[in-house]
C-alpha cells in the first residue's frame, strides 16, 4: 500500500497555506461522507452509484499521490459496476489509511 | 476572458478556482456542483470559458454541453482518461486535464483556450439537418387520405406495425413507423424523446424527472433524449 504524500498538494499551493490548509479541510470533511456513501450503495447493490463514489474518491487518491493505490481504485471502479466485490476490502484499506493520515495531519 | 467551474467534487472546485486566480485577465464568475443549475445559468448568462467535469451523477459533462446551443470553449477535466476520443465529437472542446489538476497543466490549457476559435457545438448527432418545414401531411386510412395539420399533432406513438397520431381532436392509427412520420415533420415543433414517442415540444404541459406531461398522457423520456430536449426548452 502507497504512503500518502502531500507534494502534488504543495505543488498546486505553492506556499499559500490558507489555501492549503482550506483544501486539506474539504479532503478531511468529504471523506467519510463519501466512503459511507459508498459502503451504503454497495449494500445496496446500487453497482453504478458505488462504481460513482469510487470515482470521486480516486480523486483524493490521485491528490495524495499514491499511484499503486490509485490503479487499484480505477481496477476496483470496473469491477464494481459490474458488482464485484473482489477489491472491496484492499480498497477499503486504502480508505482507511488516507483517513488516518489526514486525521494526523490536522492534529499537527 | 471570463470563466465558471462545474465539478461535483468540492475539491476540485476549490483548486481550479485557486488556480485560475493566479492567471492574469482569467475571471471565474461562478462555479456549480452540478449541470442542471450550471445549465440555467448559462441560458442567462454568457462565459467565454467553462471548466468541465465529465463524471457528474445523473447529468454528465458530455450531457450537459449537448444542451448548450452555442457553447462557449470548453476544458474538460477528469480523472478518467479513456475518454478522451469522445472529446473529439465536440468543437467547443480546447483541452482535456487528467486530475490531480496541477499549475502548469492548467496554464497550458488556458493557453490554448486562448487561442482557440469556436466554430460552434457540432455533434456528429447534430449534423443531421433537414429541410422539412411541412405544415401539414396526408395519412391514408380506409383508402382515404387525411389531412393533418402537424400544430394539431400532441404525440406519435409506435405500437406494433402502426403509429398512433394523437391530434387535439382525434386518434388516428396508421401502418407506419416513427422513422418514416419523423421526416414528414418540421424538426423545430417535434422530438423524439423515446424510442416509442414522438412529442410536438408545444404542447408539453410539465416535465418532471423522466417523464413528460402531455394532456392527460405521461412521456418516458430516455436517457440519451433528455439532454436534446432541455436544449430545445427555454429554460428560465
Amino acid at each position: 500500500m502507497d504512503i500518502p504524500d502531500l507534494s502534488t498538494i504543495e505543488q498546486i499551493s505553492k506556499g499559500n497555506n490558507e489555501f492549503k490548509g482550506k483544501l486539506l479541510t474539504i479532503l478531511k470533511e468529504e471523506l467519510p461522507v463519501e466512503i459511507d456513501q459508498l459502503e451504503s450503495n454497495i449494500e445496496n447493490k446500487e453497482w453504478t452509484l458505488a462504481a460513482e463514489d469510487v470515482h470521486k474518491l480516486k480523486h483524493k487518491i490521485s491528490l495524495l499521490k499514491m499511484e499503486n493505490d490509485y490503479k487499484l481504485a480505477q481496477a476496483f471502479e470496473t469491477d464494481l459496476s459490474k458488482g464485484n466485490l473482489k477489491l472491496h476490502e484492499d480498497f477499503m484499506e486504502i480508505m482507511k489509511n488516507i483517513t488516518i493520515f489526514l486525521n494526523a495531519l490536522n492534529k499537527q | 476572458m471570463t470563466c465558471i467551474i462545474i465539478d461535483d467534487d468540492a475539491s476540485s472546485r476549490l483548486i481550479i478556482n485557486q488556480l485560475c486566480s493566479e492567471i492574469e485577465n482569467l475571471d471565474v464568475i461562478s462555479e456549480f456542483s452540478n449541470a442542471m443549475q450550471a445549465i440555467k445559468f448559462l441560458n442567462s448568462s454568457e462565459v467565454d470559458l467553462i471548466f468541465l467535469d465529465i463524471h457528474m451523477p445523473e447529468f454528465s459533462g458530455f450531457d450537459l454541453l449537448q444542451t448548450l446551443k452555442n457553447p462557449p470553449k470548453v476544458i474538460l477535466i477528469t480523472s478518467d482518461d479513456s475518454l478522451a476520443l469522445n472529446a473529439f465529437d465536440y468543437d467547443c472542446i480546447v483541452d482535456y486535464i487528467v486530475k490531480p489538476i496541477v499549475p502548469q497543466r492548467l496554464e497550458k490549457a488556458y493557453q490554448k483556450a486562448k487561442s482557440f476559435t469556436v466554430s460552434g457545438l457540432q455533434t456528429t448527432k447534430q449534423l443531421k439537418t433537414s429541410n422539412n418545414t411541412n405544415s401539414e401531411f396526408y395519412i391514408n386510412i380506409d383508402r382515404t387520405l387525411i389531412k393533418i395539420q402537424t400544430g394539431s399533432v400532441k404525440i406519435i406513438m409506435a405500437k406494433g406495425d402502426y403509429i398512433i397520431i394523437k391530434t387535439n381532436d382525434k386518434d388516428y392509427q396508421v401502418h407506419s413507423t416513427l422513422k418514416k412520420i419523423v421526416s414528414k415533420l418540421p424538426e423545430e415543433d417535434f422530438l423524439q424523446v423515446h424510442r416509442s414517442y414522438i412529442i410536438n415540444l408545444s404542447k408539453i404541459i410539465d416535465i418532471q424527472d423522466n417523464s413528460i406531461l402531455i394532456d392527460q398522457s405521461v412521456i418516458p423520456i430516455s436517457r440519451s433524449k433528455k439532454p436534446e430536449l432541455l436544449r430545445r426548452l427555454d429554460l428560465l
